[in-house]
């Protein structure tokens, strides 16, 4: 179990480093050819959000296992450790139930939209959709064995840090 | 009101609890959402697209392009570059390095669009040598730890871009119109640099001759023209500022790489993940604030709110003042990300109703977030310097104190006379 859990997470980091180095690369090439090449690629545009949407809901999850997502944690930071936990769990259940309606929206938001296509791209909007679903899907799992945990053992959850600033 | 009244209240509450502001504020607006339509009636595929369309925007692209930027300048040892050019420019004066610093972050500042990349890449370089100098330590980290608030004023900005994204302003605009007060309190801070090394008699460097001069400059010439080519190509039109942020990656990865070959293979795929992740989780926040602001419009929430302040207040420069004041509280106490988000969907359609124009609004809001970066207890810059360079905390806040002078009247200014904003906007974007 502990392989496969690794060899996921090394997969899915590999898929979104990807879908980044993607966008990054669509966009340089676009704003080449169009600003200095004057040539215009009908496509680049979508690609780029589209590889973008994916990095973004996808590295979310990453974001996720590694505690990454801000939080402001200067008041929580200062209550008995007791009490932190019972408030690590409700906002972990609050989180959960948010992850669960958004990824409803998200597949029925797939169901929808199935025949409809992007227009410079072949590719129908339930692919770019299933970016949200399967994001908030890892999220919600992890939020669910952070719950478990919780429950079951004594340990008080490792708190993440303030996040970046722009 | 009181559905606003309360759902910000319970906004702010959750959020200082600690739940990710992602969830935070996609939880107020399903809260509204609830409350209003019953909780069976959830629009469950709104809350999804809006999530997503909220991200599906082309101009937010500039914030993963502008954050790999100051990365990659600060891993690929352009920072020395800069520190050094600054140094012969400056490092003449009483309190050289202390001026090499402020001008050291105005060069950066025009190249990353981040406070912190500032703070923790560039500050070690400054405080390191302002030490060796002879320089106390607190006063070197906190020149450090103000100059540092310059960088997101001197476009390139990542703020801006937020503050573009979820106002529907034109990020470029705003970029342009924060290059003067980018200016003015660089020239301010630089202000209380002499003041203060007249008065303890800090050391001065020899003046570089020309000869030096030219060597610095010939080293550090290549990534110097970043500024140039962002703020040059949206000036002429050339580029909007995303297209000036994939320009600026492209060539930052060709000098790092091929010019100077002073990053590695592995280095760089380190600094790419980090970027990665820093723009997912700050891209999930933006799709889940395009939620929040939905239901706030969609429900009529903000208008009533409007309504409210409206009837107490009916001066716009009150109305400013009003808002300068709170936003310089929630600084203290939230960092500027976050306070961008939250508040920005609100803010913004009030002040339109009082005529105050929303790109001027905007460089006021991001300078007085950026104040809150160096103001306790939160203040991200100031963590930032005391994990680089290892100087107490309660020390580096006294000795910022004077730099909030500067910044202050520069605020005030800005605030109240919009021209110094957007004479330049307007003059080039007609």
């Amino acid at each position: 179990m502990e392989k496969i859990s690794a060899l996921f997470w090394k997969i899915l980091t590999h898929v979104t480093f990807f879908c980044f180095v993607s966008m990054l690369t669509v966009m340089v090439f676009q704003v080449l050819s169009r600003d200095i090449f004057k040539i215009s690629v009908s496509w680049t545009d979508e690609a780029t959000r589209y590889f973008f949407i994916w990095a973004i809901f996808l590295g979310s999850a990453l974001a996720q296992r590694r505690g990454d997502h801000i939080r402001i944690t200067i008041l929580i930071d200062r209550f008995p450790p007791p009490l932190r936990k019972l408030l690590n769990v409700v906002i972990d259940l609050f989180s959960f139930c948010l992850s669960a309606i958004i990824l409803i929206g998200a597949i029925k938001m797939m169901i929808s939209t199935y025949g409809i296509f992007a227009s410079t791209i072949p590719i129908s909007f339930t692919y770019i959709y299933l970016a949200l679903a399967s994001g908030i899907a890892i999220m919600l799992i992890l939020i669910l064995k952070d719950i478990l945990n919780a429950f079951g053992h004594k340990k008080v959850l490792p708190f993440s840090k303030e996040g970046v600033t722009p | 009101m009181t559905l606003f009244a309360l759902l910000l209240i319970f906004l702010f509450v959750m959020i200082f609890l600690g739940i990710p502001i992602a969830f935070g504020v996609v939880g107020a607006g399903v809260l509204i959402l609830g409350a209003l339509r019953g909780f069976e009636n959830l629009p469950f595929d709104m809350i999804a697209q809006r999530m997503l369309y909220g991200v599906n925007n082309y101009a937010l692209l500039a914030i993963p392009a502008f954050l790999l930027v100051g990365r990659l300048m600060n891993s690929s040892g352009m920072t020395d570059r800069i520190f050094n050019v600054a140094r012969t420019m400056v490092g003449h004066y009483k309190g050289g390095l202390g001026h090499v610093n402020v001008v050291g972050s105005m060069i950066f500042a025009g190249m990353s669009g981040s406070a912190v990349a500032d703070a923790g890449g560039l500050g070690a370089v400054e405080v390191k040598a302002m030490t060796d100098d002879g320089y106390p330590l607190e006063f070197s980290s906190a020149v450090t730890a103000a100059s540092a608030t310059i960088g997101p004023i001197i476009p390139p900005s990542i703020p801006a871009v937020i503050y573009g994204a979820l106002a529907s302003e034109s990020i470029g605009k705003i970029f342009i119109g924060s290059i003067i007060p980018g200016l003015m309190m660089s020239f301010g801070m630089m202000g209380i640099v002499a003041i203060t090394s007249h008065i303890r008699n800090y050391p001065t460097k020899e003046k570089a001759t020309f000869k030096e001069f030219l060597k610095y400059m010939k080293e550090g010439i290549l990534p110097m023209l970043v500024p140039f080519i962002i703020i040059g190509g949206i000036l002429s039109g050339i580029f909007t500022a995303t297209e000036a942020s994939a320009i600026a990656v492209f060539y930052c990865i060709l000098i790092s790489f091929f010019v100077y070959r002073s990053i590695t293979l592995v280095e760089f795929v380190k600094v790419v993940k980090d970027t990665m992740l820093d723009t997912a989780v700050i891209l999930f926040i933006i799709g889940g604030c395009s939620v929040y602001s939905w239901v706030l419009g969609r429900y009529q929430v903000t208008h009533e709110f409007i309504g409210w302040i409206g009837e107490n207040v009916h001066h716009p420069g009150l109305l400013l003042l009003y808002i300068n004041l709170f936003l310089l509280v929630i600084g203290c106490f939230m960092d500027s990300g976050p306070a961008l988000f939250l508040l920005t969907p609100v803010l913004v359609p009030l002040i339109k109703q009082f005529g105050i124009d929303p790109i001027h609004f905007g460089v006021v809001m991001i300078f007085n977030l950026m104040i809150g970066l160096i103001t306790p207890p939160v203040g991200t810059v100031l963590y930032t310097v005391v994990k680089v360079v290892n100087v107490p905390f309660d020390k580096l806040v006294k000795a910022v104190i004077p730099f909030y002078i500067p910044l202050f009247i520069t605020l005030a200014i800005i605030s109240y006379f919009p021209q110094v904003v957007l004479a330049i906007p307007n003059l080039v974007f007609k």
